[in-house]
């Protein structure tokens, strides 16, 4: 499914966050959205699904906007779209599996036994099946974010929002859910975009890079341009902040 | 005075008038009952209405609700009891009876502490959880139903057993307009026999009787949910 943003302005308040953006995304298109916190990164991400109200312009999903259609059709196409939290956003009173299920359940009206074999599916990709009937305060950040991601990708989603799934993590956890998304993210033709500031990680999984600043896009394009040879003074500045750690 | 004697003195009740207690008792009981269920399911919709954000941004239903809740929480229940059963009839000549004068102000009263102990329990569900079941295509009625409710009834459920526990003891207060209950029985025995004690520990007693098994069974259920994390 293709997204694409159309002069898209969104304040909260009296601060601009998102400035007559555009962009479109192709379909099966893995992008990695980079920069400094407070750009309107994740905030980008969540006008897709229309989780949070844009002021002016247009966004299309797929065939349709996702700004001006009923609530019944943006049900629809949020169906299609899965999207894991940075902080995971898992329902503390269900166990894994029933986190994995709801919405199988209660949005795609499966019956039980089609319910079972998807969640048993994805489950065992991201390693968790031995935790299913477990509670979420029962697990480890990583196990967490990982039956987030199960519970993303059981709806069989056309395009999956990333948004700095890993930052609420320790460095050791970060491995393993990041091994996960790379393996997924890979298998599968979905349209993918993912807020990180795991540039190692970006330059393993992504087709293009796009750097924002103050809610507007400085610079986009393959890793290799972006990440190894930018152009622009400012995404220079910003790669060297986040990778001096690393040298 | 002996252990012994102070019990036979205690006990100087007639089974007559303990017949009459036991049935004030259970007037006391029906009468709460009735002013929970009807309180309660009042109180849960205007404070639902209290937790959307649409009512805090518009203002007006919100000033509304607040003047209602407000009141009940900052006057006496006594004195609501005498201003719904000797005012409203001079004021509006609609004629209260005792009956629905007490049980109504007693469900109001129930209505207004119900009513913030549901909105703070709905609103102190992260707005997260909301997105979480929004982008997996959610309506907003399946996401209070299956993501919300169930969370929220559990920071809910100590406070509005706390208040029902004060409802059931204030029920006492309607006996002031003639509402013949578990007070006014103990009151009009004690006034009868002279031996103003007996009666009223007797009636104490059928009070707890009533909340002591209530407060138990809030106290097994919030350790079961602890245990399930």
């Amino acid at each position: 499914m293709r997204i694409e943003f159309k002069k898209v302005n969104k304040h909260y308040g009296d601060l601009h966050v998102l400035w007559d953006l555009d962009l479109s995304i192709e379909s099966g298109e893995k992008i990695v959205l980079i920069g400094p916190s407070g750009c309107g990164k994740s905030t980008l991400l969540f006008c897709i699904n229309a989780l949070e109200p844009i002021q002016s312009g247009d966004i299309i999903v797929g065939e349709t906007s996702t700004v001006h259609c009923s609530r019944k059709t943006l049900r629809k196409i949020r169906q299609k779209i899965g999207i894991v939290f940075q902080q995971f956003n898992l329902f503390p009173h269900y166990t894994v599996r029933e986190n994995v299920e709801l919405a199988l359940k209660v949005v795609l009206h499966l019956d039980p036994e089609e319910s079972h074999r998807r969640s048993r599916k994805v489950l065992g990709e991201v390693g968790l099946l031995d935790k299913i009937d477990k509670y979420v305060s029962q697990l480890s950040g990583g196990q967490q974010q990982r039956v987030a991601i199960a519970r993303a990708l059981v709806m069989e989603p056309q395009i999956l929002l990333l948004d700095e799934i890993t930052s609420a993590l320790d460095p050791e956890l970060t491995g393993e859910v990041l091994d996960v998304v790379e393996k997924l993210v890979k298998e599968r033709e979905i349209t993918v975009i993912m807020v990180t500031h795991e540039i190692i990680f970006s330059r393993k999984v992504a087709d293009r890079v796009i750097f924002m600043v103050d809610g507007v896009i400085v610079e986009q394009g393959p890793v290799e341009q972006v990440l190894l040879n930018p152009c622009e003074n400012r995404t220079k500045q910003f790669l060297c902040k986040v990778t001096q750690h690393l040298t | 005075m002996e252990f012994a004697d102070i019990t036979r003195w205690l006990f100087r009740l007639t089974p007559y008038d303990i017949l009459l207690l036991l049935k004030g008792g259970l007037v006391t009981l029906a009468l709460s009952a009735g002013a929970i269920g009807l309180g309660s399911v009042f109180g849960a919709v205007v404070g639902w209405i209290r937790s959307l954000r649409i009512v805090k941004r518009v203002r007006l239903l919100w000033w509304l609700t607040s003047i209602y809740v407000d009141t009940v929480r900052g006057t006496p229940l006594l004195l609501q009891v005498y201003f719904v059963y000797y005012a409203i009839p001079t004021l509006t000549g609609i004629d209260t009876s005792v009956f629905t004068a007490g049980i109504a102000t007693l469900a109001l009263f129930q209505g207004g502490y119900v009513s913030e102990a549901v909105r703070s329990g709905l609103e102190a569900i992260d707005r997260t959880q909301w997105w979480a079941g929004h982008s997996m295509g959610m309506s907003y009625l399946q996401t209070l139903r299956y993501i919300i409710l169930p969370q929220a009834i559990r920071i809910i459920i100590p406070p509005f057993i706390g208040i029902c526990l004060g409802i059931i003891k204030d029920t006492s207060l309607v006996s002031t307009i003639g509402f013949i209950e578990l007070s006014f029985r103990a009151k009009s025995i004690g006034a009868r026999t002279l031996e103003t004690l007996p009666p009223w520990l007797f009636a104490a007693g059928v009070y707890f009787v009533i909340c002591f098994p209530i407060s138990k069974w809030s106290q097994r259920i919030e350790a079961r949910w602890r245990s399930k994390g």
